[in-house]
């Protein structure tokens, strides 16, 4: 005899598909939520600190606390962490109501290159740069091109035993005559930089910051008194954007900039140039308008050409024609000193004077003729040619 | 592109061939000035593994220019199987060079393993291997001598560049060449076709990237299809196990298709085609015979255990080029296989145990997971072997329960 399926039947069969549709395809859709696309900053990480404190542990510099709870005051985003918290830049804990850094002594990148790399092109010329990184970060650029130091935890990644003396030893062995924090972001590893840096100046070696500058006035001002030059990131000039590509705010960064200029710390700025998101004429025009007013004409301004990397794979490399226009702008503007990178061979790679515009400094990469600069001057011209040149 | 070959160009080679599969790149690239024609150079619009494997010409230098291997069309070209190939066209102390993405200051353990596994997978056939870290890291193979100071090599023969000129003693230092040489692991697996190690690590690469593991879905996958075989009937397992088992070998035929051949994309709808055509005669058979009750089925099911087998052997032992014809012809019998089961399992169980649609809600389920399970995850986890193996104990747990029924 012929049965139909009944109606009860076919709904248990229907439900049941769509259960196994629904769940499945959940695994994929969950995650997109609205807000995080709009901004991207770093939260604390709830009860995620280690078990116990490791050897490259140290109490960390500018917090506070209330015997329990404690608030870093490092960088703008203040992280308050109950017991057993880490940090945004992932390098930070509270134990015990005390804030400890777990970046101390631990760097997981120790390389040497040249002070151009950094990028610096008015700072010794053609010298090099001991340059040390250990893991975190306080911003979560979705170009980050050091994504796997700088967004992992000092314990995930793999690192050397270099203590702050140790440091200064190995420059001072190479007869390096300067030292680099840089990489990841040094602000997360603050303590480390702090207590090297001091070090390093007592043995005349020179501190250099490669940063975002996303750092509070107090710890930016005990740093500076050991920095002889920096270079910082202005990764674009407007909020929105920081918040959405980078994961941070503008304003702060913007003092950081007023605050070097304020120590007399050397310092050049870099921009990369990403398409769809830093590549305004209009931004780039506000951004040099601000420069001028707040900082002079003097300190050099790097655009940088951005490959695809990190969560931005997919966006194609700037086209060299957007960086050469975007230099004009800065250059009609009044900026002195405008470069861009990561175009091999490219004319503006050298220093021209911004005076009688004859090349200074000629580059083919880290190849750097002898400079046509006598004591700080334009040999050509006599101008006075800011940055640090040495004897 | 172009780039590419004015930089070979300024080395004077007697001739470039260059080997493109994408005709509408070659078009595209002409028409735009980017393939400027030259005398030296010929383009050949074909496959370049098939290229390697066919001709008898013999080569001072091959560079590979592609994208990473992160997909299957890609990793055949970093696989012991081509490697090998390569070796063979390559005149005495010939070279051969490519570059894959890494961070110049900082070698995750991801990285590590994926360069170690093509390290190892090359080092089969060439006695030296070396690796300079660039912006990316560049891979030189040859059984002759590798010098690490390129920018002399190029001053003697007076060559012209603008990176190595004026970048590589800064980026390139000695201390960085010797510690990424130095930290090979010699004991990561090597790369192969159908065992793809670096796409495995690839996937590790992304979920790290994006702070996500694909073991919540795993588990979901898992946990939905257990609750759904608590909830049916064993016959009903049968259906759902055939349906599993030829949609799984849809995605193996594809994936394979892809790493003999090269392409896939305008043979899918040939592939799905044959996959549906044989469902047909398949249900028209198992129409007629379906009097013929298990023996039937149990025939059924030794034909698909002896095609799993057959097809784990060429995997496994053989992986020769084989004509498209045998991957159509495969795709066609596996169907027609599970077209016939269909009406004879129907009959076998009966309206009353199990109505048509519960039959076919178990058949669409099991294609369904076949399809995410083989193609999501056995495949790019475990390797096309273990898919395949996978599938064989699906049907031999299938046969067991017909047996025992
Ligand atoms: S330095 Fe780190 S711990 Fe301190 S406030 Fe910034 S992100 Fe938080």
């Amino acid at each position: 005899m012929k049965r139909y399926i009944t109606r009860k039947e076919f709904l248990k069969q229907m439900g049941l598909l769509s259960l196994l549709i629904a769940t499945d395809g959940h695994c994929f859709w969950s995650k997109g939520k609205k807000e995080e696309k709009a901004d991207i900053r770093g939260h604390v990480f709830k009860n995620d600190a280690p078990k116990r404190l490791w050897k490259w542990s140290i109490e960390g510099l500018h917090y506070t606390t209330n015997g329990k709870d404690v608030q870093c005051m490092v960088c703008p985003n203040r992280c308050y962490l109950t017991p057993g918290d880490r940090s945004v830049c992932r390098s930070k804990v509270n134990m015990g109501g005390k804030l400890y850094s777990l970046a101390y002594g631990n760097p997981c990148a120790i390389h040497t290159d040249p002070i151009e790399k950094k990028p610096l092109s008015h700072f010794y010329p053609a010298t090099q740069v001991f340059s040390i990184a250990a893991a975190g970060c306080n911003f979560r650029c979705l170009n980050c091109q050091n994504w796997e130091i700088s967004q992992r935890k000092p314990e995930e990644v793999h690192h050397s035993e270099l203590f702050p003396a140790d440091v200064v030893r190995m420059a001072k062995q190479g007869h390096i005559p300067s030292i680099a924090y840089t990489y990841s972001e040094p602000i997360s590893y603050y303590e480390y930089m702090y207590e090297t840096a001091s070090l390093a100046r007592a043995e005349g070696i020179k501190n250099v910051l490669v940063s975002n500058g996303y750092i509070n006035k107090g710890p930016l001002e005990n740093l500076s008194q050991y920095l002889d030059a920096a270079n910082v990131n202005l990764k674009s000039f407007d909020d929105d954007t920081y918040r959405r590509l980078n994961g941070g705010r503008l304003r702060p960064v913007l003092n950081t900039f007023k605050l070097l200029h304020e120590k007399g710390v050397w310092f050049e700025m870099t921009s990369l140039v990403v398409p769809g998101y830093v590549d305004k004429p209009e931004m780039i025009k506000r951004m040099c308008g601000w420069i001028l007013e707040e900082l002079g004409a003097d300190y050099p301004l790097h655009f940088l050409r951005f490959f695809p990397q990190y969560k931005l794979n997919r966006l194609p490399a700037t086209p060299v024609k957007t960086l050469e226009e975007l230099r004009e702008v800065a250059l009609r503007e009044g900026i002195h000193y405008v470069y861009i990178g990561n175009v091999p061979g490219h004319d503006a790679y050298n220093t021209y004077c911004h005076n009688c515009h004859r090349i200074l400094i000629k580059r083919q990469g880290y190849y750097i003729a002898k400079p046509n600069i006598d004591d700080g001057r334009c040999k050509f011209c006599n101008t006075p040619i800011p940055g640090r040149w040495g004897d | 592109m172009g780039e590419t070959f004015d930089e070979i160009l300024k080395y004077s080679p007697h001739r470039i061939d260059y080997v493109e599969l994408d005709p509408a790149l070659i078009k595209v690239a002409s028409q735009s000035g980017l393939l400027s024609p030259h005398e030296q150079v010929r383009i050949i619009p074909t496959d370049g593994r098939r290229y390697i494997a066919e001709t008898d010409k013999r080569y001072s230098a091959i560079i590979l220019d592609l994208s990473e291997p992160d997909t299957f069309q890609i990793n055949r070209f970093y696989t012991k199987e081509f490697f090998g190939k390569v070796k063979g066209i390559l005149r005495k102390d010939g070279i051969l060079s490519f570059s894959l993405i890494a961070n110049p200051n900082y070698l995750s353990e991801v990285r590590l393993k994926k360069l170690s596994s093509i390290f190892n997978t090359v080092k089969k056939y060439f006695d030296n291997v070396l690796l300079i870290p660039g912006e990316e890291i560049y891979f030189l193979a040859s059984d002759g001598k590798l010098a690490t100071d390129i920018p002399r090599k190029l001053r003697r023969r007076s060559i012209a560049t603008s990176y190595i000129d004026g970048f590589y003693y800064g980026n390139v230092t000695e201390e960085r060449i010797r510690s990424i040489n130095e930290s090979m692991n010699p004991h990561e697996p090597m790369n192969t076709d159908f065992q793809p190690r670096v796409i495995n690590i690839m996937f590790a690469e992304w979920f790290k990237k994006y702070g996500t593991s694909p073991h919540w879905f795993i588990a979901t996958l898992i946990g939905t299809l257990v609750f759904y075989l608590f909830l049916i009937k064993k016959e009903e397992y049968v259906l759902f196990s055939t349906g599993f088992a030829v949609m799984g070998v849809e995605m193996l035929i594809l994936f394979c298709f892809q790493v003999i051949y090269g392409y896939v994309y305008l043979k899918v709808g040939a592939i799905i085609s044959c996959f549906l055509l044989g469902l047909l005669p398949g249900a028209l058979l198992g129409d007629k015979w379906k009097k013929r009750g298990k023996r039937m089925l149990i025939k059924a099911e030794a034909g698909m255990l002896l095609l799993l087998m057959m097809y784990l052997i060429w995997v496994t032992f053989s992986q020769s080029t084989i004509p498209e014809s045998v991957f159509f012809l495969f795709g066609f019998t596996f169907s027609l296989l599970c077209g016939l089961q269909f009406p004879v399992a129907a009959e076998i169980i009966g309206e009353e145990r199990s109505p048509a649609a519960g039959l076919f809600a178990a058949d669409l389920v099991g294609a369904g997971a076949g399809t995410l399970a083989v193609g999501t995850l056995l495949i790019p986890l475990l390797g096309i072997q273990a898919a395949i193996i996978s599938l064989f104990l699906i049907k031999a747990a299938s046969t067991i329960v017909i047996l025992k029924a």
